[in-house]
């Protein structure tokens, strides 16, 4: 348990870091760190992912919906900033002529803010109480959440006056202002640093509410669910629960996500983009925290360096490969590698030398 | 001590599709005895703990559960873990504890009471409790195994620490769906000398086909056959009974 | 009256399409609890091989039988998927039993690999077939129009659902297949070789997939992304239908088509699919399991 912590805290020092080494000159292009500053927000959703699916064994095929939802909220905010709370272009096209109720809340940023939490939260509560309220369950949630999310692509792609449909809300600065060229490197910073401190949080809260008991009823929900409402627990409940604060850590990562993005568009919001947060939990190994941090960043630094130029096209087979032998042969991911089946390769290696031994002795009496 | 049965089936039938699995079932389960259940296979033992304790619903009939200070709940219809939180355990026939989890916390999570989610979050368990699954762990012998991951403990000892998991609740009555099987002669004996003893606490009811374990440890038997109640009494004379014999101990007999 | 029964026929229709493309997710799910993410991209496959067909018609057969290169197509694009689907199986799918969502993400990993090779060999941009002679046109009855594709489609719908229930609960090896789904230790027990039963039943929907693209290339471009269309359609008809049942598919189908066109005569097509998936939400807070079920005594599956 402690050595995830120490390897948590060594990744946020790498993390911290990268700012002064820009600075220093060590890395050329301040994009590398805006793209390192998306990573960070890959993390806390693929920390939100975990708790749904390593932990209680829910696997959302739809965490692309709330990681949208957080990232649509705050970029409406900043599009208002940037429009100075006046319509937006592609309204006009729509045919609206003042701004719509639904965009209201968004000229304050405290009632923004509240929005990227309370938004998803009443989404993922809503569906999350009539679905598990009856006991769907397994690949039929998986199911369900994947139409869910297709549909929802589709309502934001048919709303288009309120929210660009295909193009989505682009054009957008920072929560700070401008952070491109060199002269609005400090506001990076600030950036950059507050994504951190988020991501900081939610690894504190992910621990914290794992190490609870309400942490092992979660495992407890995953090894047999029956089982935990025979010991007395109502727990459509804590599914629910813990569907809502994953839908929830998802949305802070969007609005993380959207200020180094700048833009959010319903692609965010596929069903195969969805499936891939579950590829860099998967990856990364699945049920530790620490894992889906490890697999966020490994599969998109690798998806960085590979998916330019000619590389592009392997990227795909890369990728779809990576899963399918994570899946079939490393069910734990890279965490359970290092964790277990290392450990035992090795120990397997001792035996057998331990048991050569003898049995030679054996042919030669 | 009142004397009012503490669990009246009453009229309980159950439809799967068209086949009855149970058919006008009546029975009183007196406080703090033994009761058993027994019967051939497809008699309907099991779906009548089933409904008992709410994974299944009758398609007619009531089960009516009476408290020690004189309240009467009706259970039919009630969700199952409404039905734990008054007190009515169960383990089933298939050991099912939860396997990742270490021994200890498995009887964590079944202590009584704190099953709210803000419980389980911000609650701590507190010293008592901690020497109460002490104290019920030593009862069953797995004081040793107390941080073992429960996946790795063997066929019996799941057995074990799933009627501890049950007592620890403090429960006012248990239901075992064959807690011997897959025991040897002297775990089964061990067995049934622990459920004697707990009896003092609480009722029991037992679905069993061991007749030694029946004979050791039954106040009261209640035979059931297609569905129906054959008879119900004493262990001797219902195991004297010659239709009992005829549809369910003659083949016993016959095999030992 | 017109518009209603025009209305009706596109459900139909749908409800077809959708049909042929949930029959092999249905039988693949419902005897080895597999489900098979990469349905979609045998679709796919399907369709561009019917490409592929008539490309070869095009080179090598003279032109007054280029027609036939679709009836041709057919049995080729179900070879072609039934081999790809063995191998699939062999490969990946035979290590997956019993970890039902693991086999989601593993195909869907497949799925990537699969849509990428189609972007690679046939390029990103889609192709087209063009509809055999015989099937353009359409009937038309009192001034409602049946096209003669969409005729066909049903027809081929019929005729595979035909083969599958015959396959299913009329052979000696549907007999071996149902066993297996209901109980497969036991039916291991009695001699049946279950590996052998898996690698059938999924290769057969497979099959199916590449059939269902056939039917896919008459209405429209054929990209990497065909499959994808249908695909979450498909699942949502097969969990509404319930496991194991032919019944339910059908029904569940039938029901998703037509419900989406018929909601889509009312309001948009994006609302409609809004729409539909409630209704099954809805549905499903009645019947948890699906339209049909098989009941079981064990505490968890």
């Amino acid at each position: 348990m402690k050595k995830q912590n120490i390897c948590f805290t060594i990744i946020v020092l790498i993390l911290a870091a990268m700012p002064i080494l820009l600075q220093l000159g060590f890395i050329t292009a301040s994009s590398t760190v805006l793209f390192i500053g998306k990573c960070i927000a890959f993390a806390i959703v693929a920390m939100g992912l975990d708790l749904i699916w390593g932990y209680t064994g829910i696997l959302s095929l739809g965490h692309g919906l709330y990681f949208a939802l957080g990232g649509y909220a705050m970029a409406m905010y900043l599009k208002l900033q940037a429009t100075g709370g006046q319509i937006t272009d592609f309204m006009h096209i729509g045919g609206l002529t003042e701004l719509p109720m639904i965009w209201k809340p968004f000229l304050n940023l405290p009632l923004s803010i509240i929005m990227i939490f309370v938004i998803p939260a009443i989404v993922s509560g809503l569906i999350g109480y009539f679905i598990f309220k009856n006991r769907v369950k397994g690949v039929y949630f998986s199911i369900i959440s994947q139409a869910l999310t297709w549909a929802a692509y589709s309502i934001f792609i048919a709303l288009s006056p309120y929210t660009n449909g295909n193009v989505g809300i682009t054009e957008i600065q920072t929560i700070v202002g401008s952070i491109r060229g060199d002269k609005n490197r400090m506001n990076m910073f600030i950036v950059f640093y507050g994504a951190l401190i988020i991501m900081v949080l939610t690894y504190a809260l992910c621990r914290f509410s794992t190490s609870t008991k309400f942490g092992k009823l979660l495992i407890a929900i995953r090894d047999g669910e029956n089982r935990t409402y025979f010991s007395g627990y109502q727990v459509s409940h804590f599914k629910t629960f813990a569907y809502v604060l994953s839908a929830v850590i998802a949305a802070v990562a969007g609005a993380v996500f959207v200020n180094f993005n700048g833009s959010i568009t319903p692609s965010q919001m596929t069903i195969s983009y969805s499936i891939t947060m579950v590829i860099w939990v998967a990856v990364g190994g699945r049920g530790t925290i620490i894992g889906a941090i490890i697999g966020a960043f490994i599969i998109n630094l690798c998806e960085y360096n590979l998916s330019s130029g000619s590389l592009v096209d392997i990227w795909q087979y890369i990728i779809g490969l990576i899963f399918v032998i994570t899946i079939l042969f490393f069910k734990g991911g890279l965490v359970g590698l290092v964790r277990e089946q290392i450990p035992t390769f090795i120990s397997k290696l001792k035996n057998k030398s331990h048991a050569e031994t003898p049995v030679k002795s054996k042919k030669g009496a | 001590m009142n004397n009012t049965p503490v669990l009246e089936i009453k009229n309980v039938s159950v439809c799967f599709d068209g086949f009855y699995a149970l058919t006008d079932v009546n029975a009183n389960v007196k406080r703090n005895s033994i009761h058993f259940f027994i019967g051939p296979n497809g008699a309907g033992k099991t779906t009548l703990l089933d409904i008992i304790c709410g994974k299944t619903k009758p398609t007619e009939g009531n089960v009516i559960y009476n408290t020690q200070d004189g309240h009467s709940v009706r259970l039919t219809g009630l969700p199952e873990y409404q039905i734990v939180r008054h007190g009515i355990g169960r383990k089933f026939q298939v050991p099912s504890v939860f396997k990742s989890l270490s021994v200890k916390d498995n009887m964590l999570l079944s202590l009584k009471g704190h099953k709210s989610i803000i419980d389980c979050i911000f609650g701590k368990p507190s010293k008592e409790e901690f020497e109460h699954i002490d104290y019920v762990l030593e009862r069953v012998g797995l004081k040793e195994r107390t941080d073992i991951c429960a996946g790795t403990l063997a066929h019996g000892e799941k057995q074990w620490l799933e009627i501890a998991m049950q007592l620890v609740q403090k429960p006012e009555i248990i239901m075992l769906d064959e807690p011997a099987a897959g025991m040897g002669k002297l775990e089964t004996f061990k067995t049934g000398e622990i459920l004697k003893d707990i009896k003092k606490e609480c009722t029991i009811i037992v679905i069993e086909h061991d007749m030694d374990f029946v004979r050791q440890t039954a106040d009261i038997v209640t035979v059931l056959h297609e569905g129906k109640v054959l008879t119900e009494g004493l262990v001797d004379e219902v195991l004297a009974n010659e239709t009992v014999q005829a549809v369910y101990l003659g083949r016993s007999k016959a095999v030992s | 009256m017109q518009e209603f029964i025009n209305t009706l026929f596109n459900g139909l229709s749908l409800s077809s399409i959708i049909l042929l493309t949930s029959i092999g997710l249905a039988i693949t799910f419902g005897v080895m609890r597999i489900i098979n993410m990469a349905h979609g991209e045998f679709v796919m496959i399907g369709a561009y091989m019917t490409y592929v067909m008539q490309q070869i018609f095009n080179a090598f057969v003279p032109e007054a039988f280029g027609d036939f290169y679709y009836i041709a197509a057919i049995p080729f694009a179900f070879f072609v998927t039934f081999i790809l689907g063995a191998i699939l199986e062999k490969l990946v799918i035979s290590r997956l039993y019993g970890r039902e969502i693991d086999s989601l993400l593993a195909t869907w990993g497949i799925s990537l690999i699969l849509q990428q090779a189609a972007r690679s060999i046939f390029g990103a941009q889609g192709v087209n077939v063009n509809a055999p002679s015989f099937l353009s046109g359409g009937l038309t009855i009192n001034g409602c129009t049946f096209s003669y594709n969409r005729l066909f489609i049903m027809a081929l719908v019929l005729f595979c659902l035909f083969i599958v229930w015959f396959i299913m609960y009329r052979s000696s090896f549907g007999c071996q297949m149902r066993a297996v789904m209901q109980n497969r230790p036991m039916a291991q027990c009695m001699g049946i070789n279950s590996r052998r039963v898996d690698q059938m039943t999924f290769s057969i929907g497979s099959g199916l997939a590449g059939v269902a693209g056939c039917s896919l290339a008459l209405l429209g471009s054929i990209d990497s992304a065909v499959g994808q269309n249908y695909i979450v359609n498909s699942f949502m008809s097969v969990v509404l239908g319930g496991v194991g049942r032919l019944t339910g598919t059908v029904l569940g189908s039938t029901a998703i088509g037509s419900a989406s066109i018929f909601a889509e005569n009312y309001t948009s097509a994006t609302i409609a699919k809004a729409i539909v998936l409630f209704i099954v939400i809805l549905f499903l807070q009645k019947r948890p399991q699906g339209l049909f079920t098989i009941r079981s005594r064990s505490l968890d599956e």
